[in-house]
C-alpha cells in the first residue's frame, strides 16, 4: 500500500509537477502568446491601419471614380437635359416667336384695318362736318347777303336822297313842284 | 280893290296871318283917333267898295271883324316844299293855283327838306304825296329784286 501511496504520491507529484510544468509552459505560451498577441496587435494595428489606409484609399478612389462617373453621368445627363431643354426652349422660342409674330401680324392687320376704318370714319366725319359747315356758311352767307341787300338798298336810296335833294338846282326844284301840281290836276285831285 | 284883289295880295298863309295881325291892330287902333290914311290901301279900297266909312269906328270894326271872318274861311291848299320859296315863286305858285284850280285859295306852305323835291298836297281833307322822296322809295321798292339778284349772282 505504501508503495501505492507513494507511487500515488509520486505520481501525484509527478502529475503535479507535470501540471506545474504544463502550467509553466502554458504560462510561457501565454506569455509568448501575449507577446505575440502584442506584437500581432501592433502588427494588426499597423496592418489594420494599412488596411484602413488601403480601404480608405480604395474607397476614396472608388468614391472618386464613382463621383467622377456620377459627375460625368450627371454632366452628361445635365447636358442632355440642357440640350433637351434648349431644344424645347428653342422650339418653344420658335413657337413663341411665331405666335408673337402671328400676334404682331394680327395686331398689325387689326391696327391697319382699324386705322383704315378710323381714317375712313374720320374722313367721312370731316366730309360731313365740311358739308355741314358749307351749308351753314351758305345759309349764313345768304342771310348776310339778304341783310346786306337790304342795307345796301337802304344805303343807296339814302345816298340818292341826300344827294338828289342837294344837287337839284333851285329851278329844277321849282319846276318839279309845278310838275307835281300838274300831275295832281291830271289825276283830278283838285 | 274888291275881294278878289285882296286875295291876290294874300297868297299864302303867312300873308294871311300878317293881314289878320294888321286887322287886329287896326281894330285896336279904331278908338285911338289914328289917322285913317295910315291904313293899308287894300283895306281902304275894299271898304270903299263896300261903302264902309272907316272913319266910323263902329262901321270900321264891323267891317274888319267881318273881313277877318271871311279871310279865315278862305280854303287853304297845303303844300310842302323841299326848299324855302321866294316871294316871287310863291306868287307863281299862287297864280298857277288860281289859274288851274280856279278857286280863291291861300297857300299853306311848309318847308321840309326830307321830301327832297316835288311837293305834298293837302286839300279839302285829302292828301297826296308827289314828293321826290316817295318817288325814290317807290323806285327802290320796284327794283329791290334787281339789286338782290345782282348781289346773289356775285
Amino acid at each position: 500500500m505504501s508503495d501505492s501511496i507513494f507511487t500515488y504520491a509520486i505520481l501525484a507529484d509527478v502529475f503535479i509537477i507535470g501540471m506545474l510544468v504544463m502550467v509553466h509552459e502554458a504560462r510561457a505560451k501565454i506569455s509568448a502568446l501575449e507577446t505575440k498577441i502584442s506584437v500581432d496587435e501592433t502588427n494588426f494595428q499597423q496592418l489594420l491601419k494599412g488596411q484602413q489606409d488601403l480601404i480608405i484609399k480604395g474607397v476614396a478612389g472608388h468614391l472618386q471614380r464613382i463621383t467622377t462617373s456620377v459627375l460625368s453621368n450627371y454632366q452628361e445627363t445635365l447636358a442632355k437635359a440642357v440640350e433637351a431643354d434648349l431644344s424645347v426652349f428653342r422650339q418653344s422660342t420658335a413657337e413663341l416667336e411665331k405666335a408673337a409674330n402671328d400676334e404682331v401680324q394680327a395686331f398689325k392687320n387689326t391696327l391697319q384695318k382699324e386705322t383704315v376704318d378710323t381714317q375712313r370714319d374720320v374722313a367721312q366725319k370731316i366730309q360731313e362736318t365740311y358739308t355741314k359747315a358749307q351749308e351753314e356758311i351758305k345759309k349764313y352767307r345768304d342771310e348776310r347777303i339778304g341783310e346786306i341787300d337790304q342795307h345796301v338798298g337802304e344805303v343807296i336810296i339814302t345816298v340818292c336822297k341826300r344827294v338828289t335833294g342837294k344837287v337839284l338846282p333851285l329851278e329844277d326844284h321849282q319846276d318839279l313842284v309845278i310838275s307835281s301840281l300838274q300831275k295832281a290836276k291830271r289825276e283830278e285831285f283838285f | 280893290m274888291d275881294k278878289t284883289a285882296l286875295f291876290e295880295v294874300i297868297q299864302s298863309k303867312t300873308d294871311l296871318q300878317e293881314v289878320l295881325n294888321q286887322i287886329d291892330e287896326l281894330i285896336a287902333s279904331l278908338y285911338q283917333q289914328k289917322d285913317p290914311k295910315s291904313m293899308p290901301e287894300a283895306f281902304v279900297q275894299l271898304a270903299q267898295s263896300r261903302k264902309v266909312d272907316l272913319n266910323n269906328p263902329e262901321q270900321a270894326e264891323s267891317f274888319f271883324l267881318g273881313l277877318k271872318k271871311e279871310l279865315t274861311q278862305i280854303p287853304q291848299l297845303g303844300l310842302t316844299l323841299a326848299f324855302a320859296p321866294s316871294k316871287e315863286y310863291i306868287t307863281a305858285l299862287s297864280n298857277w293855283v288860281h289859274t288851274n284850280v280856279g278857286k280863291n285859295l291861300i297857300l299853306d306852305i311848309t318847308v321840309d327838306e326830307s321830301i327832297l323835291g316835288g311837293t305834298t298836297i293837302s286839300f279839302n281833307g285829302h292828301y297826296k304825296d308827289l314828293s321826290l322822296n316817295k318817288a325814290l322809295d317807290e323806285e327802290y321798292q320796284n327794283n329791290r329784286e334787281l339789286f338782290t339778284g345782282r348781289l346773289k349772282a356775285n
